[in-house]
């Protein structure tokens, strides 16, 4: 393979693996945007998520599509639950305690998972397009990684026209700054957070399901990504749509470039201090704005 | 006077004697770990983390063969009492569980702590105590060479079982370039530095050598990496689940390698999780396949779908079948009154003993590793087939 296709090749890759890490990432922004909570449970739903679709396509035959629709419907219902039982009692104190607990939802669900899974996992996951590469050119691109770019893309493009366009979107916008002026004008501030856990842990979802296929499906299938995710998250500012997606391409290339071309075993450390770096030069992320005012 | 006074030395003699013998006879051993209706035995296992998915099975295999054991009478009419402790797969935690099983639990042996970088970290403290280690799944060769008195395994290592790998590749299907992948963790390094040695010695050329951490999520550069260098075989030495991942990747990058590497490649899992893109993935296996119509085989799965119908059959599941078999034929010949030293005893003089899944199995003074043999398996049309002895 000539050297300029291979980075090229190395290139196209991390884009489409930056591509499921932004995924998951978006979940994890439009929680915290909203609710002001850092859901480390996010990876876990989505796995408990897609051992349902599994279970559905295993124990009821239900076709693949069907079985995505019910994961995503239950995806919804786990999110409401868990911000009923969960978040909502806590909402009233610090958003750190609310953070700290899914920490220990995290633990609990996987614990959950591994008993009722952990001898006979990881099984195979369909994917929803085929795996086969396509030729784009000099390289090669798997139709699975263009339908992950491709979600990735309409769901951060939706994230944004949803909370600038919609009236439901700017009483999330209004929540997110500051929720007793919004609780004063009128806003159902509960309705909405609970909304953004129902839509988060829907996208989680989304993201587990195009993991599945590539990680096979086990309680472990997140775990390796939520971190990424999280530093995808930062990386693009915690509240920014299009900063997640460009933190998530620009941290999956640079993982596969120094994978490529420094060393697997320093890939991890390369890759994190190359977002403290980014951090160093943009200290509120890749499209946050950091406001300074006298006091 | 002095007759009657031997014949009376000579007659209480023989007395203290015969009582001795009585006495040891009817009391109950006193040796640790055993009482007069048990025999306990400890381990350290990672049933949560990372490879609890691999372990639980081996698990269930090896309790499945002591309740078979127990509700068969036991062993001399003692049960065996199987102490398990969690690791999580953390060496630390292994070190804690094994010195708590001998400290608190008193058990008469640490047996099958369940992988090589935890038994690595145990070995300090199994030194210094002397404590007896059974047959831990530790695929490394410090724990046998130099020998240990009291520790005994017969989990051949990578290094060995890499090494068979490619003098059979290179003798019988004449590879030239080979490539090697192995994740960064205990032994697998060194299994992939004597496949390229073996390669090298026989004339072939190493190509690649990569290497991949544990966190590894995408495997997309990895394959670039061997996809570059046009390898005909790639030897993958890493866990089942993140071999499975990078065969699943490169199909999905078109490329199309031929895959080998050892026991867990051929594992019933990986045909589970590629399907027929397993079809063609070459194995050297320390045990049977389990696709097997081997009586030894059938035996086994008898065994542990009777206790564990759900618990999927699979070689590793079967090397640690393997050792509960060894442990109570051990515990068996060892007598009514099994000590730690008659156990070492009994291993030390145990030959070709056959435990249906395995090759035979044998041990000395000098040699502890009781398995020097293997198979060659390959994946055809989604089972295991034996293609070399």
């Amino acid at each position: 393979m000539p050297v300029g296709t291979l980075f090229i090749q190395q290139v196209v890759a991390g884009l489409a693996s930056g591509a499921l890490y932004a995924l998951l990432a978006l979940a994890v922004v439009l929680v915290f945007r909203v609710s002001r909570v850092a859901n480390f449970a996010q990876g876990e739903m989505a796995m408990i998520s897609t051992f349902v679709a599994y279970l559905l396509m295993e124990r009821t035959g239900m076709p693949l599509l069907l079985a995505l629709f019910g994961d995503l419907l239950f995806a919804g219902v786990l999110g409401f639950i868990l911000y009923f039982a969960i978040a909502r009692s806590m909402s009233a104190g610090d958003p750190l305690n609310v953070t700290i607990s899914t920490l220990g939802l995290q633990i609990a669900l996987n614990a959950a998972a591994l008993s009722v899974w952990g001898e006979t996992q990881p099984f195979p996951f369909p994917a929803i397009v085929s795996v086969s590469p396509v030729r784009v050119g000099s390289f090669l691109i798997s139709q699975l990684h263009l339908a992950i770019i491709a979600a990735v893309l309409l769901a951060a493009l939706g994230l944004f026209l949803f909370f600038r366009y919609t009236m439901a979107g700017l009483a999330a916008r209004a929540v997110a700054l500051d929720r007793t002026v919004a609780a004063l004008m009128g806003i159902p501030v509960e309705r909405v957070i609970a909304q953004s856990w129902i839509l988060g842990s829907v996208l989680g979802a989304l993201a587990g399901a195009m993991f599945a296929p590539l990680t096979f499906l086990s309680s472990f299938m997140m775990q390796g990504f939520l971190l990424k995710a999280f530093s995808v998250a930062i990386l693009g500012g915690m509240t920014s749509w299009p900063g997640v997606v460009v933190g998530g391409l620009l941290f999956g290339v640079v993982e596969n470039v120094v994978s490529g071309y420094v060393s697997n075993v320093w890939q991890p450390a390369i890759s994190y201090i190359t977002i403290i770096l980014v951090l160093l030069l943009r200290p509120a992320g890749l499209f946050s704005t950091l406001y300074r005012g006298r006091v | 006077m002095i007759r009657k006074l031997a014949l009376a030395t000579v007659i209480v003699f023989l007395a203290a004697t015969v009582c001795q013998e009585v006495t040891a006879q009817a009391q109950p051993a006193t040796a640790t770990g055993v009482t007069a209706d048990t025999i306990v035995l400890g381990s350290s296992l990672g049933l949560t983390g990372v490879t609890a998915d691999i372990i639980k099975p081996q698990q269930s295999a090896i309790q499945a063969y002591f309740n078979y054991v127990n509700d068969n009478g036991g062993v001399h009419g003692r049960k065996i009492k199987w102490i398990v402790y969690d690791d999580q797969f953390v060496p630390q935690r292994a070190v804690s569980n094994v010195q708590r099983l001998v400290e608190s639990d008193k058990v008469f042996a640490v047996y099958y702590i369940g992988g090589t970088s935890t038994t690595a970290a145990a070995m300090g403290y199994i030194k210094d105590t002397k404590t007896l280690l059974l047959f831990p799944l530790a695929l490394d060769e410090s724990v046998f060479q130099p020998t240990i008195p009291n520790v005994f395994t017969i989990a051949t290592p990578y290094t060995y079982q890499e090494r068979l790998l490619v003098d059979y590749l290179v003798n019988t299907k004449h590879v030239k370039r080979f490539a090697m992948v192995y994740a960064n963790t205990p032994g697998n390094p060194q299994a992939a530095a004597a496949a390229s040695d073996e390669a090298k010695k026989l004339g072939a050329d190493v190509v690649a050598d990569v290497s991949f951490e544990g966190t590894t999520t995408d495997f997309s550069s990895v394959v670039l990496q061997l996809q570059s260098k046009n390898p005909e075989y790639v030897l993958v030495t890493s866990v089942i689940a993140p071999a499975a991942q990078l065969i699943k990747t490169a199909k999905v990058m078109g490329f199309n390698a031929m895959w080998a590497g050892p026991q867990q490649m051929v594992d019933p899992l990986i045909t589970k999780l590629l399907g027929p893109d397993a079809n063609g993935i070459l194995g050297v296996s320390i045990t049977k396949s389990v696709d097997e119509s081997d009586p030894g085989v059938q035996h086994y799965i008898q065994i542990l779908h009777k206790y564990f119908p759900d618990s999927p059959p699979g070689l590793f599941s079967m090397l640690a079948f393997a050792t509960a078999e060894l442990t109570v034929e051990a515990l068996n010949r060892a007598g009514v009154s099994p000590t730690q030293e008659k156990v070492t005893q009994v291993l030390n003089n145990m030959k070709n003993f056959d435990t249906g899944v395995t090759a035979p199995v044998s041990f000395s003074p000098t040699n502890h590793l009781g398995i020097n043999s293997a198979i060659m398996l390959q994946i055809q049309d989604g089972r295991a087939m034996i293609i070399s002895k």
